[in-house]
């Protein structure tokens, strides 16, 4: 079977062109077929698989998929920069690369964090009802206004950080 | 003023007039950091905070005219969000914040979108409703406009509390009689040890004294004893019934709870407060009057009579008194950890169990047997280690705890006996042995205290968690010049009307119609759009933002409540039937309802016969733990309860959505004999369940698209038009797949 043929819900990269006047708005041109003038790019697996299998909807279809990209490897130089600009600018889950601090008190937790996007300082309700576990020990821990926090590994975090979580992994 | 007020006000022309100067918490590398807006009379500008873009020397980044911006809106994507300003008919993105921003922007992007469509300048009102942080610390609060428990006012709590007790003050003295009691009985105890020793054994108070003081302690035991029953007793019922009262406030609360309060708020965190919650508490006051005012007094009257035996030896005494508290806290603090970890792990290892075991069809059926076996096993490892340390941590701690309070037993021993040998007059062998009985009851209450400090804590936090209820915002019943409403005619108009659940997303953006007695209307549009909200808004379950709804020329909102309600009827897409016989649940509106008039409505709504074939007929119990009645049935009882109810309103929500086409049929036949003379609100998804609507309102993107007649929609071919001909497709589809 041809994972690319024209039914498919996969894209043959030679046919896909990317361009874009904002990041936030691709315009696609798939050879020998059409052209979409707005173009959103999302993750099929955002949290497993953030690099591979993204797909582009048609923003003036009502977000109607139009295929999906196994690889952005495979594209040309110029589309693969667009859409991973594009990608990356829709997605925020910052990752706490260390805990300074965190406090509990009366269910809630306070952390101190740094992440990959700076320093933060934000609560979680519930950190034992809230705190999901992926597996491996891969956590998401959201706060009170629903912007969420991911751990890829806490066994591989420093052992100030790991005693913070111990309760909770 | 600000640094940064300050430098953008330097940036101002002559009469340009600073609107809006506030921040976000992403800078433009998409980093935590500050980014901030300002919107002048003339201009809508960006800055960023950093290295590089400094207070006084940062040009804005984003720098657009405000006669330019012709609306504005907020993009939602994920995790963040962006405020776009739409120019020359592009979408500009003016800054990105993160979820923490959510309603801010959203306020924002609707002024200015306001401010260009009336072509005035923009007003902002960015007044959190309900703030993130305490107004007093400035932490962050664990949820938007609740308390902040680093300043929870324990003494106003407390006097909370009080409040509820004061019905039982009477049985609270008399608990504290029996409490003092007690004690001064418990602190007999060594004392005639002391005299038994000194007096009998060692002295010469014969047979005789040593039989009147056996006599005595049993009398001092036994009379301890009695009074502890009674105590407990008192207690038991000054508890239930406290609990009781808080109980009833709070379910009554619940019941009044506006509707908004329970969008935020899931049903299950109610539940947990209404159960989880009034248990800490009942808990509280179970170990305050059993344990620890006992305890204190107890603590107290030991530090009395230690002192005024021998004050050397209650210095000596109390010195490891620090050292116990001190390593109680820490131990237990750290064992809590481990055994926390214990509970996590635990609760993991039971899901997955429970998920593996409930859907064990589908694993047998995709042969997962092993995997989920492999899976199981390894849950069982993690928990296997956690529990082994937890269990060590446990081994280790406590014993030291005791070391060091058997520490204290030693030096009084040690100096105590020295005093004993050296000075026997001043100290006897007795005063010796009634020491180390009050020690042996000294440090049993102050480890208590210890470890129950942190319960204590909770429990008034958990007590606070139910005040918030009973205090939170109750539905208005009655506006004060509200009017009542005996008889209606059933003409309802919605009048520009707009609202949004959450307020960074309207849902109905100005709908306009006028709907006359006794019509049905059909309410159609993608899933979404705002139907079932329109119905929401005539039951009044919310208020609309700005507009009107108006049922016989009068606002809804100058109605009274309960006569509102008790002229609407509403069949939901989810019949829910209570956990009561058949005839209960139809008559659930109306409770004097004779049993002629319930079969009457379940005649009338197909329901009759079905349920005279159940072997209890109408005695059936529904709900949760009763019959198992298939959608359909379900669905007619619900029609037969709003039959019963005689509504001159009514709302039928996806009424047929979930069954087949036979149940549909009667269900549509139940429902023709309920629409006659009450101005009805269908919602359907099959359009062709709504040939009967008297006129279809077909709402797209918030507003009306089209209004009308079946037949003026379809000649006019639009929306209505598209939508029936894509179903009908679909509908050509399914029959040729079969």
């Amino acid at each position: 079977m041809d994972a690319t043929g024209p039914d498919s819900e996969f894209l043959a990269p030679a046919r896909v062109s990317l361009s874009a006047r904002e990041p936030a708005r691709l315009r696609l041109t798939l050879q020998q077929d059409r052209s979409y003038l707005e173009v959103k790019a999302v993750r099929a697996f955002p949290l497993s698989k953030p690099d591979r299998l993204i797909g582009l909807l048609d923003v003036r279809n009502g977000d109607r998929i139009i295929g999906i990209i196994a690889d952005p490897r495979e594209l040309d130089a110029s589309s693969r920069k667009c859409l991973m600009k594009s990608v990356d600018g829709h997605y925020f889950l910052p990752t706490i690369t260390r805990i300074c601090s965190l406090r509990e008190e009366f269910g809630a937790a306070y952390f101190d964090v740094e992440t990959d996007c700076g320093k933060r300082h934000f609560v979680a309700k519930g950190l034992r009802d809230g705190t999901q576990h992926l597996g491996d020990g891969e956590l998401l821990i959201p706060d009170v206004d629903g912007n969420r926090y991911r751990i890829p590994d806490w066994r591989r975090l420093d052992a100030l950080s790991r005693k913070f979580l111990m309760p909770v992994v | 003023m600000s640094d940064k007020e300050t430098y953008i006000r330097s940036l101002l022309k002559d009469g340009e007039e600073l609107l809006l100067l506030t921040d976000t918490d992403l800078d433009r590398a998409g980093m935590f950091g500050l980014r901030w807006l300002a919107v002048t009379s003339e201009r809508v500008m960006t800055f960023s905070d950093g290295p590089g873009t400094s207070t006084t020397d940062g040009e804005p980044e984003v720098e657009v005219a405000l006669a330019d911006v012709k609306g504005a809106s907020v993009a939602h994507m994920v995790g963040h969000l962006a405020l776009e300003a739409e120019i020359a008919g592009r979408r500009i993105e003016l800054l990105r914040g993160s979820n923490s921003h959510a309603e801010k922007l959203a306020r924002i992007a609707s002024s200015l979108t306001v401010a260009c469509k009336d072509s005035k300048q923009p007003e902002f009102d960015l007044t959190e409703e309900e703030s993130l942080h305490c107004s007093e610390c400035g932490r962050l609060l664990p949820e938007r406009g609740s308390f902040c428990p680093a300043c929870l006012k324990k003494r106003r709590l407390l006097a909370r509390i009080w409040h509820y007790m004061k019905p039982y003050w009477g049985r609270a003295a008399l608990m504290s009689l029996c409490a003092i009691t007690t004690t001064v009985l418990a602190l007999t105890s060594p004392y005639l040890l002391k005299i038994l020793i000194d007096d009998v054994l060692l002295g010469d108070g014969g047979e005789r004294l040593l039989l009147i003081l056996v006599m005595v302690l049993v009398g001092t035991r036994f009379a301890g004893l009695m009074i502890r029953i009674l105590g407990g007793r008192l207690l038991a019922w000054f508890n239930a019934g406290i609990i009781h009262d808080v109980r009833f406030d709070f379910y009554q609360a619940v019941q009044g709870l506006n509707l908004r309060r329970y969008d935020k708020t899931q049903t299950g965190a109610l539940l947990s407060r209404l159960t989880h919650d009034t248990s800490m508490l009942s808990f509280l006051f179970r170990i305050v009057g059993n344990g620890v005012i006992p305890s204190l007094l107890q603590l107290a009257g030991i530090c009395v009579v230690l002192f005024v035996i021998n004050w050397q030896l209650a210095l000596i005494v109390l010195i490891p008194a620090p050292a116990v508290v001190v390593l109680t806290r820490k131990f237990y603090r750290i064992v809590r950890r481990y055994y926390s970890r214990v509970g996590q792990r635990q609760a993991r290892m039971t899901a997955r169990a429970n998920d593996s075991i409930s859907g064990i069809r589908v694993v047998k059926a995709f042969t997962q047997e092993p995997s989920e076996i492999l899976q199981f096993e390894s849950q069982s490892e993690e928990l296997r280690q956690a529990s082994g340390l937890a269990g060590s941590m446990d081994a280790t701690y406590f014993p030291i705890i005791e070391f060091v309070i058997a520490l204290g037993s030693f030096l009084v021993w040690y100096f105590g006996g020295l005093r004993v040998i050296r000075d026997p007059d001043k100290m006897s062998y007795g005063d010796l042995m009634a020491y180390l009985s009050y020690l042996a009851m000294f440090f049993g209450p102050l480890r208590m205290f210890t470890r129950f400090g942190g319960f204590i804590n909770r429990a008034l936090a958990a007590a606070q968690r139910l005040f918030e209820i009973t205090d939170a915002d109750q539905e208005v019943y009655d506006a004060p010049d509200a009017k009542a409403l005996k008889s209606v005619e059933g003409a309802i108009l919605l009048d520009d009307v707009h609202f949004g659940y959450v307020k960074d997303k309207p849902v109905l953006k100005g709908v306009n119609a006028d709907i006359r007695p006794g019509e049905m209307i059909g309410l159609v549009g993608k899933s979404g759009v705002g139907k079932t909200t329109i119905t929401n808004l005539i039951c009044r379950f919310y208020d609309v933002d700005e507009g009107k709804i108006a049922l016989d020329g009068v606002d809804v909102r100058k109605i009274k409540l309960r006569d509102l309600r008790r002229h609407v009827g509403i069949v939901p897409q989810e019949s829910f039937l209570f956990n009561a016989t058949i005839a209960d649940n139809i008559a659930y509106g109306k409770a004097r309802a004779t049993r002629e008039e319930v079969i009457s409505a379940a005649a009338a709504a197909n329901a009759h016969e079905f349920i005279m074939r159940l072997p209890d007929g109408y005695d059936t119990r529904a709900g949760e733990r009763g019959a198992r009645l298939s959608g359909g049935e379900r669905q007619r009882i619900s029609i037969a309860r709003a039959i019963l109810r005689d509504p001159k309103i009514l709302i039928l929500d996806e009424a047929t959505s979930s069954v087949d086409t036979e149940t549909e049929e009667m269900i549509q036949c139940a429902l023709a004999n309920l629409v006659k003379n009450r101005t009805t609100f269908a919602i359907a998804h099959r359009l062709s369940t709504l040939k009967r609507a008297d006129r279809l309102l077909v709402l797209e993107d918030g507003q009306v698209a089209e209004f009308g007649t079946h037949e003026e929609l379809m000649k006019k071919k639009g929306t209505f038009y598209t939508l029936v001909q894509l179903q009908s497709r679909l509908s050509a589809i399914k029959v040729v797949d079969g």
